[in-house]
């Protein structure tokens, strides 16, 4: 072997390992674990864990009425949230980049949304649908006031979306800002004294220039809304009849309320394989789309 | 951005985001109002303004929580992990982008797939695991466990970030006779400083409001975090409102501050043009 | 070569594990090898508790204790969150930091934990305890748990919207109850709040007072169990419905909006007037209002006489870790009888903590409205258990589902009762 390999393995070593080898012993060690765990019968508190084989996966796939309830939420929440989420970030990133007085203040408003914990989150929410919409609805007769928020599958759906969206999108306005505002303004004041159109600018420029900005955004908005627990287990609890259930809070409740660790372990490899996949086939699109861009 | 001319459509952009900012403000008011009036009033009427601005909230929080050391804790806990996992991070986005060979492809896919678990279910074998390596119960062992739980993300978005700075810096440097060493600590590093400041910014938040990892690792009165500190008001049957939103504000305030500090650094930053996509 | 980086990688894998693993079995062995059998030797006692609102007396009556004992120091830990704390307690036992005194909620929870909970059969505090108080730990006739104190809970009214309303006599039965919502609602007040949308409020406490109405609920749990008697078959079962019915109609407008929170806000504020809660709930409704003037009424089911019991039950016991060193037991039991046994410990519990002692001879002090007609009921002997400790795990979230279904219009009683069964006979 000579002198340059050698180097070549100590420099990977200085600067791969520290982070590699600490994510390996804390998070992968912790998920293979899990993997074991779930080829168990076990409660989560017992000394002995019970070798079950694959029952619990086959378990999960006879049926669990439960578990298809709250992966059709899911997904249907990870949908409506990260479209919603990205289009306003999207938007507002492109009004706050425009000279407007106050846009420093803005951002910072709309970013603010942010620096409060998700549960404390999902309980202030909470208290806003079940008492501020009532009062204000009083108030003004206004429809979309006056609807039994939380209290129907539809309006905790989408009580549950509005709370994501009013977390999540100043952050990723603030990626969108940093994207739009690092585009070359020689090339839109060219297009502009060319005479395109506003249209042709946003769709001809501004996008494919932000393209590797919108791969980040939907990637985050994705993991995040996939993965969702704190938020809706304070707003809703699953409410009302389990129709607002994330696969994240059955796999909680299945493990630690059920009492089935087995089971619970069970679930959340599977889920983390279909995640896996759909965030792979996500950033391979957009990766895709990159290079065409 | 094209011209400085306040025109009068501009004029109503304006107007429709400051519509849309007062929205987004709107739900601190509650946090703000209720944390001023005592649980009773709270409980009668939770929307309407305080009878009188009473600080007693506050006083009992502070004094409840024993807030000047819940935030030194959460102070030392977050810039801890921010400063080992970023540092880590940065150097190991880099390696894997300028030298990419298989063993750092699959590690690399590791990390991004990690991204994917969600905590609630390698909770237990994490706590086992913690065990296992002295971590619980201590600050340094907490900030380890963040390095490990933060890696992935920071990786994901630096590796993404080194690819868009041009090679010929380093290349440059090493022809002057810069070792690896060198190059990136004094040439590349530097040149990631958006992109970190926004890690440091995502992270921060993560690990200043976290909840359910503390509360696993950290069983010590005197090294709980400022969100251990809001949860000990709540119980199952019981929401101790006034103590609670008094705590969430006091960990709100150096959040935001620090935030309006590196805002301005990103912007700086970027209109600098040192972002290129 | 990458074979090489590969080997190396496992070797540091290797080296860093053992490195911490070495370090780590030195500070386990430190704490655990106390030697043991030495006179007033320093013992470190770990006390995990539930309730937040009582975190500060607690540490008091520690405090207390300690004086008592001074080679005994206390950690007192009060988790809440919500129901997070039962997830807690795992993490903790899991990572082998169990404390040595922890609550237990009911029967279900018991088999959870048996692994690790001690017999508490010889201790002094056994002969002052309530005797029902003791069966709900009671297994296979050993003493398993110490129960600290009663709790009962029914619909909590406001006295002065009954008298304006018209309504002299308290209703104990649903027909009786139904007359006086429709005077309340004439009145201009709205009857109930129901609190739907929190799960325990009808998972654990509505449902409960089928079983608990039972002739036998002991023996209908076992026969459910068994699988020779079904939910759906059962009068009592059926007549749940009636209350769930007379609630909505006469309750708020949206009853899956409305959470505990909501319940207490209307009930406070003088909106509402009946709330299904129980006397935890007067700490925030005198919060609101000093002057609150409040009782409690049965939870009906049908017209029956005996609709008149409200439900008192236990609604945890401590127990004791057996797993811990000797020494710490011994503390641990130490503790428990200073708190349920000495005049200091009934003190704190009737005056601190506010509690109905599950205790003989000891007089609760500072009770209000509610605590006290519970006392009253129970004087009578009018009572119904709660029965909920021995669900299974799992199944208040399926009642609670189901029921909201129900009142949502999502499926009839009939269909709401088979699922329950199903649900009991799949989870139990």
């Amino acid at each position: 072997m000579n002198n340059r390999r050698m180097r070549d393995i100590r420099e990977d070593i200085f600067f791969i390992g520290p982070g590699f080898i600490i994510f390996a012993l804390i998070v992968l060690f912790s998920f293979v674990l899990g993997i074991y765990y779930s080829f168990t019968e076990w409660n989560g508190v017992n000394k002995e864990a019970l070798w079950v084989g694959l029952d619990n996966y086959l378990q999960v796939f006879k049926g669990d009425e439960q578990a298809g309830v709250s992966a059709v939420f899911t997904l249907k929440f990870t949908l409506a949230s990260v479209i919603t989420a990205n289009l306003l970030a999207f938007g507002l990133a492109l009004a706050l980049t425009l000279p407007l007085k106050n846009a420093k203040l803005m951002r910072t408003i709309i970013f603010l949304p942010n620096v409060i914990g998700g549960i404390i989150l999902g309980f202030v929410w909470r208290f806003i649908f079940t008492n501020s919409f009532v009062s204000i609805g009083e108030l003004t007769g206004s429809w979309f006031f006056e609807l039994p928020w939380l209290g129907t599958p539809m309006t905790g759906f989408w009580a549950s979306v509005i709370v994501f969206v009013w977390q999540r999108t100043g952050y990723l306005m603030m990626i969108y800002v940093a994207a739009i505002v690092s585009i070359d303004d020689t090339l839109l004041e060219a297009a502009y004294i060319d005479g395109a159109s506003q249209l042709h600018m946003l769709t001809k420029i501004i996008i494919p220039l932000t393209v590797q900005a919108i791969t980040v955004c939907v990637f985050l908005a994705l993991s995040w809304t996939t993965k969702m627990f704190d938020v809706i287990f304070a707003l809703t609890n699953g409410g009302p009849f389990g129709s607002t259930e994330t696969f994240a809070m059955n796999i909680y409740y299945e493990a630690f309320q059920y009492n089935n660790y087995g089971l619970g372990s069970a679930k959340a490899i599977l889920f983390f394989i279909i995640v896996g996949f759909i965030s792979t086939a996500q950033v391979l699109t957009t990766k895709k789309w990159e290079v065409e861009a | 951005m094209i011209t400085n001319k306040y025109f009068p459509r501009l004029f109503f952009i304006e107007m429709a985001v400051v519509v849309i900012a007062l929205i987004y403000l709107s739900p601190f008011y509650f946090v703000v109002v209720n944390s001023l009036k005592p649980f009773g009033e709270i409980i009668e009427n939770a929307a309407s303004l305080p009878s009188t601005i009473r600080w007693d909230n506050y006083v009992k929080a502070w004094n409840t929580v024993s807030f000047p050391q819940v935030f030194l804790n959460s102070l030392l806990v977050t810039s801890f992990s921010i400063a080992g996992m970023v540092l880590m991070g940065a150097m190991a986005a880099w390696r894997m982008v300028r030298r990419p060979h298989k063993i750092s492809g699959i590690i690399f896919v590791l990390f991004v797939a990690a991204m994917v678990i969600p905590f609630q279910s390698v909770m237990i074998p994490m706590v086992k695991v913690a065990k296992l390596f002295g971590l619980l119960n201590s600050i340094p062992g907490i900030v380890i466990i963040y390095f490990g739980f933060g890696m992935p993300l920071t990786v994901f978005l630096l590796h993404g970030f080194v690819k868009s700075i041009p090679k010929e810096l380093e290349e440059s440097a090493y022809i002057d006779g810069c070792s690896t060493f060198q190059s990136f600590f004094q040439i590349v590093f530097p040149l990631m400083r958006t992109m970190v400041v926004t890690v440091i910014i995502l992270q921060t938040l993560w690990i200043w409001n976290d909840f359910l990892l503390p509360l696993l690792v950290l069983f010590k009165e005197s090294i709980r975090t400022i969100p251990l500190g809001i949860f000990s008001f709540f119980g199952q049957y019981l929401n101790q409102w006034d103590s609670a939103l008094a705590t969430l504000i006091m960990g709100m305030v150096p959040i935001i501050i620090f935030f309006l500090i590196l805002q301005n650094y990103i912007i700086r930053g970027i209109t600098a043009g040192s972002i290129k996509s | 070569m990458n074979k090489r980086l590969l080997t190396t990688f496992v070797l540091l894998l290797v080296a860093a594990g053992l490195l911490f693993a070495g370090g780590q079995q030195e500070s386990g062995a430190q704490q655990k090898e106390a030697p043991a059998e030495v006179e007033a030797e320093e013992v470190e006692l770990h006390f995990f508790q539930f309730k937040p609102y009582l975190d500060e007396e607690y540490k008091k009556f520690a405090d207390d204790f300690e004086q008592q004992n001074p080679n005994v120091t206390v950690t007192t830990e009060t988790i809440g969150g919500g129901t997070q704390w039962q997830t807690i307690l795992k993490s903790k036992f899991a990572a082998g930091e169990g404390p040595d005194i922890f609550p237990v909620e009911g029967p279900s929870q018991y088999e959870l934990w048996s692994d690790y909970i001690a017999d508490l059969s010889g201790e002094p505090w056994v002969d002052n305890a309530v005797p029902f108080a003791l069966e709900v730990l009671n297994i296979d006739g050993k003493q398993m748990g110490m129960p600290v104190n009663l709790e009962g809970y029914g619909y909590i009214y406001n006295k002065e919207i009954f008298k304006e309303a018209g309504v002299t006599k308290t209703p104990s039965t649903v027909s009786e109850l139904e007359a006086a919502a429709k005077k309340i609602k004439d009145a201009g007040y709205t009857p109930f709040a129901t609190g739907y949308s929190t799960w325990w409020v009808i998972g654990l406490h509505l449902y409960n007072v089928a079983f608990a109405q039972q002739d036998d609920p002991q023996a209908f749990i076992d026969k459910l169990n068994a699988g020779e008697v079904k939910m759906a078959d059962n009068t009592l079962f059926q007549d749940l419905q009636n209350i769930v019915d007379l609630t909505v109609e006469y309750g708020e407008k949206n009853p899956l909006t409305t959470d505990h929170n909501k319940q207490v806000q209307m009930f406070a504020n003088g909106t509402a007037a009946m709330i299904q809660q129980g006397v935890w709930k007067e700490v925030p409704i005198f919060e609101a209002n000093p002057n609150a003037n409040v009782g409690l009424l049965p939870i009906p089911l049908n017209d029956n006489a005996k609709m008149d019991r409200v439900a008192v039950g236990v609604p945890f016991n401590f127990v004791v870790n057996k797993t811990s060193p000797e020494p710490v037991q011994k503390a641990a039991k130490d503790f428990l009888n200073y708190l349920v046994n000495s005049k200091t410990g009934q003190k704190y519990m009737t005056e601190n903590f506010g509690f109905i002692p599950a205790y003989k001879e000891v007089d609760p002090q500072g009770l209000k409205g509610v605590g006290k007609d519970i006392l009253e009921y129970a004087g009578q002997d009018k009572t119904i258990p709660w029965v909920f400790g021995q669900f299974p795990d799992g199944f208040a979230n399926e009642v609670s589902n189901n029921i909201q279904a129900y009142v949502a219009d999502r499926q009839d009683w009939d269909k709401t009762l088979s699922r329950l069964d199903a649900a009991w006979q799949k989870l139990k």
